[in-house]
């Protein structure tokens, strides 16, 4: 009972952490002609064309899936 | 076994209409739990795959997308669903095509559509899906894409108990509902950041029926029990950088949890190196690491009067690393020159990936863009 305590704890921790950091990352109001490095297309984010495969082996041989692309369910003879 | 579903956008020029891709892809793997026979024996798989991915602009405001994707894969681990093996491993081909549209609304907002369809030799899956798209120039871009799925099984049973098992699939259908959110947003001159969140509910059959069970306390064999419920969610951030003119540095964090009792952490780090204004070479790793289902057990080690139990050791606790590099060249005049062909860009992606238990697998990416 107790460990299931502490890692319910630990769980909600780790998440906090993360959204903490999110925010600590900061935001900008970059104007148009200062986007220069934002626009170049090795900066898009998400998964490109190449990518998308390999995500959805991992999504396939590992029990996680989501948060950065590929199938997240259904779709798919697979867990 | 595996395909791509969903479609991605290459950037294109204002006057191009039509944007195609063209995406071919290898794997292998092999290992030494494999499922079909209980959490023992070869996993050794090939799969040959290709993709082509095609955006229409209709005009300044309406676009449509289509994709269709065949993969021929070799299994020795399904080869062993029955007792007598035919001959060389057992072979599938998995079919998939996404059409989609997208409508701009006005500046800020996009809307679209989507209809996707699969089958394969064991399934058949429909899907519809809504996307939305707000982008606000001071504070970043938002996206939601809710995905919704109805899949149908033939359940195929191992040999040895199609007539006498007392704990058949409980039914052969599968519902799954996708929340995809994002946020994109501009950190600095130099740097972009993106926050993603899903949410995915699954209802019905999430076990495989061939997937054998082996038990502590009897003989008997029995096939993979699971619950007819799952909840997952992923929660990811993304950051790239332009550390220098010569180098982009993009990372990525991932934290996921499930109600099966998976727990993971993902990591992912790339530096891109900028060789040219052409061209681009990123190496890569990942470090995955995730907690076993609350239902795995190993080889012989499930309860026979427990009511749910696996020894698929994708479920299981493990560590995993992919190491690997991509090769991308994209030439302002095409990749023969002289815009021929309409021949745009081409990229090169090989990956080798090693869990703690065990498997292992390589992949090799081609992909080609055209615009006419």
């Amino acid at each position: 009972m107790v460990n299931i305590k502490c890692k319910k704890m630990k769980k909600r921790r780790t998440i906090l952490a993360l959204v903490v950091l999110v925010f600590f990352i900061g935001c900008a109001n970059v104007k148009p002609y200062q986007r220069a490095y934002l626009n170049h297309s090795e900066m898009e984010t998400g998964d490109d064309l190449l990518e998308g495969y390999e995500t959805n082996a991992q999504n396939y041989r590992e029990g996680a899936s989501g948060g950065s692309g590929g199938k997240t369910g259904g779709g798919c003879g697979c867990n | 076994m595996v395909s791509l579903s969903g479609v991605c956008f290459a950037q294109t020029d204002s006057t191009d209409k039509v944007d195609a891709n063209f995406i071919f892809n290898y794997y292998e793997q092999d290992g030494n739990h494999s499922a079909v026979t209980g959490g023992r024996g070869t996993q050794e798989l090939q799969d040959i795959a290709g993709k082509l991915v095609v955006k229409v602009d209709m005009d300044s405001v309406n676009t449509l997308f289509t994709s269709l994707s065949i993969n021929k894969y070799s299994s020795a681990s399904t080869d062993r669903i029955d007792s007598r093996l035919s001959s060389a491993s057992a072979r599938d081909y998995h079919m998939e095509l996404g059409i989609g549209f997208e409508k701009k609304k006005n500046d800020k907002l996009s809307t679209g559509g989507s209809f996707y369809g699969a089958v394969e030799s064991d399934y058949v899956s429909l899907g519809l899906g809504y996307s939305l798209k707000r982008k606000d120039v001071k504070r970043g871009t938002y996206t939601l894409k809710i995905k919704g799925f109805y899949d149908s099984w033939i359940l195929i049973y191992p040999e040895e108990i199609r007539r006498e098992y007392f704990r058949m699939a409980p039914t052969d259908k599968r519902y799954s509902i996708n929340f995809a959110q994002g946020y994109s947003w501009n950190v600095s001159k130099k740097m972009k950041a993106k926050l993603s969140l899903d949410l995915t509910w699954q209802h019905g059959m999430l076990a495989t029926p061939f997937h054998r069970v082996y038990f502590l306390d009897t003989v008997a064999v029995g096939i993979e029990q699971l619950p007819e419920n799952r909840l997952k969610i992923p929660v990811g951030l993304e950051t790239n950088t332009y550390l220098s003119d010569l180098v982009i540095l993009k990372s990525k964090v991932r934290l996921y949890a499930d109600n099966f009792g998976v727990n993971a952490f993902t990591g992912n780090i790339s530096p891109v190196l900028l060789v040219s204004k052409s061209m681009s070479l990123a190496p890569f790793y990942r470090y995955h690491v995730q907690s076993g289902s609350k239902y795995f057990n190993t080889f012989a080690k499930n309860v026979f009067n427990d009511s749910y139990y696996t020894s698929d050791y994708d479920l299981s606790g493990f560590s995993s690393n992919s190491f690997g590099v991509t090769l991308k060249y994209n030439p302002v005049y095409g990749v023969l020159g002289k815009n021929r062909m309409g021949w745009k860009n081409i990229g090169i992606r090989y990956s080798n990936y090693s869990r703690s238990d065990g498997l292992a697998a390589n992949i090799i990416g081609l992909n080609c863009g055209f615009v006419w």
